[in-house]
């Protein structure tokens, strides 16, 4: 194990691990190349390297590429990844507040904080969690993902029926495609490329980045964003570390947990510590207008996520993510067995990972502290000269999917969906979570009656089905309560 | 009429939404019965489809009911928006995925003339110089980007 | 007037004359091998070394590209070799998901509309059960199901390629059971785990890789395993099943027969090449090249039981 640690923090471990998170902070920032398709795009390149090498280089990306996402999230409400989704919420807000700086430095920290905290978990827990993990099953997924959906009521403060009706909206379009049941094609209007429905990047390039590109582009005079004031050198205070204390624990606490669940990931993670973080807040009708509590629930989570998803890998060799699949092949190409044994027969292999999330983290943390400052100043940047090479990645990100045209059609006509919601002041976050969520929840649910017997009970009698639904059900009947107590207030 | 005026994206938005709702529900009714679990391929499509329409009527009901409250303001950031610049670009990529993947004109010349158009769109160039070098710059861009695109992940458009 | 219509004519006399040169030094470009999942999987494993032992060792003038286009269980990547053409430089990696999707008519193709290049590798499948499980054998297991027919469930992928075997063995067993769509085989394995179903087909790889966490029983294939001489297979036990994926390499149907000879050449000597051989011997798959008329009867039969067990895998049976 020291022998592990020693090698990843020699010099040539600590190159790679540089590099990687280099890269993957570099990708993840530009908005339409993700992570995931940088790690693809390595792997084959790892062949000729050592075993260790290989792995640490991937994590390093795994692990700078979620960061990154949050820096044009911040500047220019782009998710750079899938995970940094959650992030627009809170940080574009405070960055066009004049607080460019913190608000990136707030997400670097938390970032980092996540990251350790999973790291910490990885290296004491990982068996015993990933063993009760696996007995979450269908029904305790479904219900997570539904406690997760009501969040759809929390965010669309302000436009509740806009909310709930994009919401609605996002479901429908999840829906086309194979039916995850009985493995048959439902809703496909007899187009080819419908099988596969729609995937989750070209909507997201389309909606989030594309869309903002076309709002972007149509603004007749300059924006003036007003330059800070007094903070703009402070990219982290005391004060939001104090403030936020709990917060980042939760928010860790919950993203480590929904990251080490098979198949769930960083972006749910960061959905559902977003809004327990809301949830818990004194000041929870902050949360979208650029409080310092949602980026911090965003940007832990999202972290924490990504390294708890390396739990199950370890532990179980099951890979719980796009990325993790490629680290597992990787594994397999270097002739390392992945599996329970993995801890038996390379007990280094496992630490070298291990290691390699630590010194990533800290690489990460580093790089990230000094150039935060400078990134900050992006925001005051031209959007003329940003613009059209964000669409050009757009267009190589999507079609990078599958390679066909399909999905650049795709993102164009989720711009233009994009575009109208905007305008018709409609928010944009019910949308997307309940296109990540619903397939989802479906695919559980009905899973999960078959493994019940056509029976729903279970969902009543097993004690964390239950536990999440009356969250949700006491969650959904608030935010209606709410509503309809605010609706009679602005009437009188 | 004003007022439909201004609720032009409101109205697009719920036109849309019940369109793909009816859409869905329609087409839901012809999928088969369920075989291994009581719910089947439909519930959920039209579940959730019965709920958009239902939340369109809603919807509609309201800015009939409210309609004082939607007519008080025209926000400035409103008025900060050109629908035509923005569908405008939209225009210009299309141009551009159009001369990529169905006339096979090389990536690089497309994403060099699409930069250049899109940049002299969103802010004209002042001087001829500035112009110059950012043609250089733009040029050596595209032809990184031609690069990756051919060599590293092997678009065959 | 008149030398611009002679040089656009030797131009084409040009261009005539150097396509026909083309067959004799096929291939002049490089060659789009297409993996239809995502990068890391079994298939896209299997490509990249195949693809590397190719290009490093210089077995073709030209080199192979992998693209991978994953979704809809193969489909995506198999439409675009379907609309690609017939010229040798456009070739697919998949198994028998193809047969899968096409028995059960998700898609408008069957593997009539390919050209069969050649087989590589082969992986059979194993009936795992929990470390904990009571059956020690496929006789006790069916015979429990006979008789408990609610506790028992299997792991697999509805309209899957393992879901057609599965099929084969409930008919081999005379008993039916429901089968929970899970998906891939780690996924399979979680819920094993679980204990949210009892059984499930597990690729050969899962054996050392799941060792201590689950039970094999037997072995859907016609031989046993090398690394696992004790564990019999299914054939012996008296249900004649076997559950295997190979992995083929396919070409457009109308691809010139002499382009298709020089790929299944090159493949074969890139798959007994010493970096191919490791890198099954690690994924736990078997070296199994089948060519030429072989293959195409192969492909035939193989198909053939796919749509004849069709109709029950789309759902006549429930629970």
């Amino acid at each position: 194990m020291i022998g592990a640690y020693l090698e990843v923090f020699s010099l040539s471990g600590m190159m790679w691990v540089l590099i990687g998170t280099v890269v993957g902070i570099l990708i993840g920032s530009i908005p339409g190349l993700s992570g995931a398709m940088v790690i693809a795009l390595a792997l084959p390149m790892t062949y000729y390297m050592q075993a260790t090498d290989a792995l640490i280089l991937l994590v390093a990306m795994y692990i700078g590429s979620t960061t990154g996402g949050l820096i044009s999230a911040t500047l220019m409400r782009m998710p750079g990844t899938e995970s940094a989704i959650m992030t627009t919420l809170d940080g574009f807000p405070m960055a066009q507040r004049g607080e460019p700086a913190r608000a990136l430095g707030l997400g670097v920290i938390s970032s980092f904080i996540g990251g350790m905290f999973a790291w910490l978990v990885l290296t004491t827990l990982s068996p015993l969690l990933s063993t009760l993990a696996v007995r979450f099953g269908p029904y305790e997924i479904f219900s997570m993902t539904v406690v997760a959906l009501t969040l759809i009521a929390a965010i669309s403060k302000g436009s509740f029926m806009n909310g709930l009706l994009a919401a609605a909206l996002g479901a429908l379009f999840a829906l086309p495609g194979i039916d995850p049941i009985s493995g048959s094609l439902r809703l496909t209007f007899n187009i080819a490329e419908l099988d596969n429905g729609f995937n989750l990047l070209p909507v997201m390039l389309g909606l989030l980045v594309l869309g903002q590109v076309m709002i972007d582009s149509g603004k007749k005079s300059e924006s003036t964003i007003q330059k800070a004031s007094s903070s703009k050198k402070v990219t982290f205070s005391a004060k939001d570390f104090k403030e936020n204390l709990w917060n980042f624990a939760r928010s860790s606490i919950i993203g480590t947990w929904i990251g080490i669940l098979p198949g769930i990931g960083g972006t749910t993670a960061s959905i559902a510590s977003y809004s327990v973080a809301k949830g818990f807040s004194k000041n929870s009708s902050k949360f979208g207008s650029g409080c310092s509590e949602g980026i911090v629930a965003a940007e832990s989570a999202n972290n924490a996520g990504t390294v708890g998803s390396l739990v199950p890998l370890i532990t179980l060799g099951i890979p719980g993510s796009v990325v993790t699949a490629i680290l597992l092949g990787a594994m397999v190409m270097h002739n390392l067995n992945p599996g329970p044994l993995l801890f038996v027969q390379n007990p280094g292999v496992a630490y070298t990972i291990i290691a390699g999330v630590l010194s990533a983290n800290i690489i990460m943390l580093v790089v990230m502290w000094f150039a935060t400052p400078l990134i900050s100043r992006m925001m005051y940047v031209d959007k003329a000269w940003l613009l059209p090479p964000i669409i050009i990645f757009c267009f190589i990100g999507a079609y990078s999917v599958s390679g066909r045209l399909f999905d650049v059609i795709a993102m164009s006509g989720f711009a233009c969906l994009g575009y109208i919601l905007v305008r018709a002041k409609v928010p944009l976050g019910p949308f997307i979570i309940a296109f990540i969520l619903t397939p989802m929840a479906e695919e559980n649910l009905r899973s999960g009656l078959v493994v019940y017997g056509n029976s729903y009970l279970p969902l009543l009698t097993r004690p964390i089905p239950l536990f999440f639904i009356v969250i949700s059900i006491i969650t959904a009947v608030w935010a209606v309560w709410s509503e309809i107590g605010q609706t009679r207030k602005a009437k009188l | 009429m004003i007022t439909i005026f201004r609720l032009r994206y409101e109205i697009s938005f719920l036109v849309l939404s019940l369109t793909i709702g009816v859409l869905i529900l329609i087409s839901a009714r012809g999928l088969p019965e369920p075989t291994y679990e009581p719910m089947g391929a439909a519930a959920f499509p039209s579940g959730i489809a019965s709920i958009t329409v239902f939340l369109v009527v809603l919807k509609v009901f309201r800015i009939f009911v409210e309609k004082k409250n939607l007519l008080s303001f025209e926000d400035d950031e409103e008025s900060q928006l050109s629908l035509l610049k923005s569908f405008c670009m939209l225009l210009i990529f299309i141009v551009f995925v159009a001369l990529v993947c169905l006339f096979n004109i090389s990536f690089w010349i497309c994403a060099f003339l699409f930069m250049l158009l899109a940049m002299a769109f969103l802010k004209r160039p002042n001087s001829f110089r500035n112009f110059a070098v950012q043609c250089v710059f733009l040029i050596f861009f595209s032809l990184v980007l031609d690069y990756v695109v051919t060599d590293i992940l092997y678009f065959n458009f | 007037m008149k030398t611009l219509m002679t040089a656009l004519l030797t131009t084409v006399a040009m261009t005539t004359a150097s396509s026909g040169l083309a067959t004799e030094s096929y291939p002049t470009q490089p060659i789009r091998l297409i993996v239809p999942f995502g990068a890391g999987g079994g298939t896209d494993g299997l490509a990249r070394a195949i693809q590397l032992s190719i290009n490093n060792n210089n077995l073709l003038p030209e080199p192979i590209v992998v693209a991978n286009a994953p979704g809809a269980g193969g489909a995506v990547g198999t439409r675009q070799l379907l609309a690609s053409d017939p010229d040798g430089y456009t070739i697919l990696q998949i198994h028998q998901e193809m047969f899968a999707a096409s028995a059960i008519e998700r898609v408008d193709y069957t593997p009539k509309d390919f050209e069969p290049i050649i087989q590589v590798s082969e992986a059979c499948m194993f009936v795992a059960v929990k470390e904990d499980s009571p059956y020690t054998s496929l006789d006790e297991m069916i015979s429990d199901i006979d008789e408990n027919p609610a506790d028992f469930r299997q792991a697999d992928d509805i309209g899957g390629a393992t879901h057609f075997p599965s099929v084969q063995l409930m008919n081999a067993a005379g008993v039916q059971w429901p089968i929970v769509p899970v998906g891939a085989t780690s996924a399979r394995f979680t819920s094993l785990q679980g204990g949210f179903t009892q059984m499930a087909l597990l690729s050969p790889l899962w054996l050392e890789r799941a060792a201590g966490k689950i039970r094999p029983l037997a072995v859907l294939g016609n031989e046993r395993y090398d690394f696992a001489p004790d564990l019999p297979t299914a054939k012996e036990q008296g249900y004649d099943v076997t559950a295997c994926l190979n992995r083929r390499y396919w070409a457009p149907a109308g691809t010139p027969q002499e382009y298709i000879d020089v790929l299944a050449d090159t493949i074969e000597a890139a798959a007994n090449s010493e970096e191919v051989q490791k890198y099954l011997a690690e994924s736990g798959e078997v070296l199994k090249i089948v060519k030429g008329e072989e293959l195409s009867d192969l492909v035939d039969k193989e198909y053939a039981s796919f749509v004849e067990v069709a109709e029950t895998v789309k759902g006549s049976l429930s629970n």
